[in-house]
């Protein structure tokens, strides 16, 4: 029951970010009503979706301070789970989501557990370590269909179960939906044991262990937690876009993506992930628009990828809402 | 009732002996001061006792059960919590959550949690600047959110690594009025490593005496303050009694 209270409950929050996440919530529940192009509804999809990805790593990254790039190893591992099995046996995606975060979570377990005898920057090298074994399987693999990737086979008529729809007004109600259950998850999250645990254990592990903390332990949960954000994504992602491969759903890029969303709008805040992925998806989005395939030739996202790093490392480590912090406590 | 009892404990870096068949035992509500030049091996002893070091040999027993070379979160969970000599924290905690982060060790519900904090603060005298992080406090502040988080694990016993270093002499006097308290009303055991001579001596029902990783006295302080054993090695040779000046 407090759980649940305290998940709806953002009186902790100054009342000017309370009104900005009310007009915020009535936004997202209009924009298809006022905003008929695909193109954007496109965006805002893709923007829900990397702020479910970006709040998912908050957890470890974030509050934990272990910084983890490898997340889309568990995107893919549930992308492809979901996919396999509406192919291979027809299993619809309210059944094969779970199951794929199932398997993502065991996965994580499996990596946290060996991983996490590591600290800081080893850590993080060997995540990318692992994620890159992973998709160089998967992209040999034929039986999940190798570099080709994966199509799913289109429903006759629309159909829930299966998450198919014509209008991808469904689409967008689906991931507000997500995004959400993702939004209050982690506001219950930060005021839990877990997240006071993880932000003693960022500040410093050996007080954190005088504190009666399992370090290792706590680090392997919310690792698994984490991953369990972005596995729903990935399941999301397949029934969304309805063709998968490796380089869409565990490429080292979109593992990179995913941590830089959350630390560019701020790490360790709650409205960091969001506020990061507003940012990032447009403009990936407009970049891609702009100048077309050459985007990816060029490496142009690349460059402004490792601007913002760069940025965010020099200027604020705590991202765009360390900024507002900073001004806020110089007003006072 | 022995809550804490330390059996010939060895401890060594490579070729460096830290402790050597320290044994030495602390009963329920006492408190026990340990003091040693520098490089004593008092620090050492903490982290064998509190799990931070696994010992090369002897036991750890702690109320009965022998705890020997358990990990630091274990043996605060079984009720031994500790403070550090440098309380450093890079993080964004504040210090009513650093409290809590302490409380949560027993407790799972953030309002039980959050209930028992605020009592530990407001009798650290840390009302005013709950909202505050550690690095913007005063050192005599620091040391008191550490003695605070640490009781608010709820320990039997509560180990100080010189919780008076850095503080000025109106400072060690308060500390030592809140030490006592603490003790009285938690019902707890101190085991205080100390160089202010003013507050071990004055606060410990027993001191025991470390040098160069061995134990060279045990006593009330006044004993350990007459002891030539404990002058030499705090002086130096010439200046125990019947030496030579």
């Amino acid at each position: 029951m407090e759980a649940i209270k305290d998940a709806f409950d953002f009186s902790d929050f100054p009342r000017s970010e309370r009104i900005g996440l009310l007009l915020f919530s009535i936004f997202s529940l209009t924009f298809p009503w006022f905003v008929s192009s695909s193109f954007a509804r496109a965006v805002m999809i893709q923007f829900f979706l990397f702020s479910l990805y970006g709040m998912g790593w908050n957890t470890i990254g974030g509050y934990g301070g272990q910084v983890a790039l490898g997340k889309a190893q568990y995107v893919g591992i549930s992308a492809y789970t979901v996919a396999m099995m509406m192919i291979l046996w027809d299993v619809p995606f309210w059944v094969s989501m779970p199951i794929g975060v199932i398997l993502a979570v065991l996965w994580s377990f499996m990596i946290g557990y060996p991983l996490f005898r590591l600290k800081g920057h080893y850590f993080a090298i060997a995540t990318i370590a692992v994620s890159l074994v992973l998709q160089d399987l998967f992209r040999n693999w034929e039986f999940v269909g190798g570099v080709r990737g994966v199509s799913l086979p289109f429903k006759k008529t629309p159909n829930f179960l299966y998450m198919q729809f014509r209008s991808d007004v469904y689409y967008y109600y689906f991931i507000l939906l997500f995004f959400a259950a993702g939004l209050l998850y982690m506001n219950w999250f930060r005021k839990s044991r877990l997240g006071y645990q993880l932000r003693a254990i960022k500040a410093n592990e050996d007080v954190a262990a005088s504190l009666g903390i399992n370090v290792r332990w706590a680090k392997i949960k919310a690792y698994a937690i984490a991953s369990a954000f972005v596995a729903v994504g990935g399941a999301f992602h397949t029934v969304y876009h309805m063709y998968i491969d490796t380089s869409s759903v565990m490429h080292l890029e979109l593992s990179i993506l995913i941590a830089l969303m959350a630390m560019l709008g701020g790490a360790a805040s709650l409205w960091g992930p969001i506020i990061g992925a507003a940012i990032l998806v447009p403009l990936d989005r407009y970049l891609g628009s702009w100048i077309g395939g050459v985007k990816s030739l060029l490496g142009l996202d690349l460059v402004i990828y490792s601007i913002i790093i760069m940025l965010i490392a020099a200027v604020e480590p705590r991202g765009i809402w360390g900024l507002v912090e900073r001004a806020r406590a110089k007003r006072r | 009732m022995k809550v804490l009892e330390v059996i010939e404990l060895d401890k060594r870096f490579g070729g460096v002996v830290a402790n050597s068949k320290v044994t030495f035992s602390v009963d329920e509500g006492e408190i026990v001061g340990l003091i040693g030049p520098n490089g004593a091996g008092k620090t050492t002893l903490f982290n064998c006792i509190a799990g931070y070091h696994k010992p090369d040999g002897g036991k750890v027993i702690f109320m009965g059960k022998d705890i020997t070379g358990w990990p630091p979160h274990k043996t605060n969970r079984e009720g031994i919590a500790r403070t550090f000599q440098v309380i450093e924290s890079g993080g964004d905690l504040s210090v009513k959550e650093e409290v809590m982060v302490g409380a949560f060790c027993k407790i799972a519900q953030r309002q039980e949690a959050s209930t028992l904090a605020e009592e530990i603060v407001d009798f650290m005298g840390l009302r005013e600047v709950k909202e505050m992080r550690l690095t913007e406090l005063p050192v005599a502040m620091q040391k008191r959110v550490g003695l605070a988080r640490a009781l608010a694990t709820q320990p039997k016993l509560l180990m100080l690594d010189e919780v008076a270093a850095g503080l000025t002499p109106s400072e060690i006097e308060e500390m030592k009025g809140l030490l006592r308290r603490i003790k009285e009303q938690w019902k707890l055991t101190l085991l205080i490593i100390e160089h202010v001579m003013e507050l071990v001596m004055g606060l410990s029902d027993r001191v025991i005496v470390l040098d160069s990783g061995v134990k060279i006295a045990e006593g009330t302080p006044e004993e350990v303050a007459n002891n030539e054993e404990v002058i030499k090695a705090y002086l130096g040779e010439k200046y125990a009694k019947g030496g030579k000046y």
